[in-house]
């Protein structure tokens, strides 16, 4: 997140169907999209991108497994040796009453665990400021976005003829 | 040591001076008719009745029905706070201050023996913030146990239970820690005359006998014993495992010598 690094050269469209032709045109074209944004997801975008499935889940499972074996292990340390009380003639180590708190335990973990690995990966702790490219793609428009900042001005002048071929209704240059 | 009890139904009466002791005994809340009439009633034990035969003139079974301290308690299992569970010595106990007022042992409690505090009743909760709701019959000042004279009917040995906690029977927990204290300071083995709870001590035919059951010569073990087949427990079909047994009631239906 270094100030003022990189130089993006970005298209803004009214549509999402015009974004996911013009993305598939910059693929048949061979350029290189440094990034793709929309208010809001649109379907069928990931595959024409080519991004991969979130792995997230995967860490979800983990978090969730490491929540069962806590919860199990602290309740059999608990009611074993820590502090042992007789419930209903049950023996100390009762499994089937452990469940329960068992499941929670997976759950919470699970869920705090990959709600903080994802902010994490998305850069997104308390304070930290939005750099969006334009607000309005927070808003109504779709935006395509090219890093330019070694390119050579022919390369920026094609993308710009990109631009207009697929219909962008404005674009912009800037440092970010 | 397993505290248990054995309850002659043939020597019972229905006098209800097992009751009145224990209400005396263990400061249970006295709540009066309209409290009552919405089932908020506090005792610990009730006599059940049972009616039978004609309509008209029917006989009656008495049965003193107090907490069963069960070895599988069913109310124990569902509380999630755990203030209610089972001590070394085989009693279901209750930690008034860690009761949290879900009443799921009440619920759960095959023998209806577990009591509410809907109310502050003893005004054991009264300061300035609250005292306008706490318990009040109607036209009183003053909430009746919040008097200082009414106040001195309260047994000492026994801490009174603020509104939003589930009390039950003992087993006079207080006056079993006597015993035991009694039978220590005279460095010996608890006998049955050490500890003698309020009902029983109370009861005219001695239809209530208390002690040890795991002391084979213990009189409750012995009267169990002597019973027999007449000595069965409440609801034993739920298999809850009560300490308490109780004896059939044996009447004699000849109907020259029984009327």
């Amino acid at each position: 997140m270094a100030a003022e690094s990189k130089k993006v050269l970005y298209g803004l469209y009214n549509d999402e169907e015009n974004l996911k032709g013009a993305v598939q045109t910059a693929n048949a074209a061979h350029l290189d999209i440094m990034d793709v944004f929309t208010p809001f997801p649109v379907h069928g975008l990931d595959p024409i991108l080519g991004l991969k499935e979130s792995r997230l889940h995967i860490l979800g499972f983990v978090y969730g497994a490491i929540g069962a074996l806590f919860g199990f292990l602290a309740m059999t340390w608990i009611f074993t040796s820590d502090w042992p009380i007789v419930f209903g003639g049950k023996p100390y180590w009762s499994v089937p009453a452990f469940i329960p708190i068992t499941f929670e335990m997976t759950v919470l973990f699970s869920a705090w665990g990959m709600t903080i690995t994802f902010y994490t990966i998305c850069g997104m702790w308390p304070g930290v400021k939005a750099n969006t490219l334009d607000n309005r793609i927070t808003d109504d428009k779709f935006c395509i976005a090219f890093d330019v900042t070694d390119a050579p001005d022919s390369d920026v002048k094609n993308l710009q003829g990109f631009f207009t071929n697929t219909g962008a209704s404005e674009v912009n240059v800037k440092m970010m | 040591m397993k505290w248990g009890m054995y309850v002659d139904m043939n020597a019972c009466v229905g006098c209800g001076a097992c009751q009145v002791a224990c209400v005396s005994e263990n400061n249970v809340p006295v709540v009066g008719k309209g409290e009552v009439h919405r089932h908020h009633e506090m005792t610990w034990l009730r006599i059940d009745r049972y009616f039978y035969g004609d309509l008209e003139n029917p006989k009656v079974v008495y049965q003193p029905l107090m907490c069963q301290h069960c070895d599988n308690a069913p109310c124990e299992n569902v509380c999630p706070v755990a203030a209610t569970n089972h001590s070394m010595e085989g009693i279901n106990q209750m930690a008034y201050n860690r009761c949290i007022g879900t009443r799921y042992c009440a619920n759960n409690c095959p023998f209806k023996v577990r009591r509410f505090n809907w109310l502050d009743y003893t005004t054991a909760d009264v300061w300035p913030a609250n005292e306008e709701r706490v318990f009040h019959a109607e036209g009183d000042e003053l909430p009746y146990y919040a008097d200082n004279l009414v106040r001195m009917v309260l047994n000492p040995d026994v801490t009174i239970r603020s509104r939003g906690v589930i009390e039950k029977c003992t087993f006079c927990i207080q006056r079993i820690q006597e015993g035991k204290l009694t039978a220590k300071s005279e460095s010996r083995a608890i006998m049955d005359s050490d500890v003698r709870t309020a009902c029983q001590t109370a009861c005219p035919t001695g239809a209530i006998v208390f002690g040890n059951l795991n002391n084979p010569d213990s009189e409750v073990s012995k009267m169990t014993k002597a019973a027999g087949a007449m000595a069965y427990k409440v609801l034993e079909e739920i298999n809850v495992r009560p300490a308490v047994n109780y004896s059939v009631k044996i009447t004699n239906s000849n109907e020259e010598l029984y009327s």
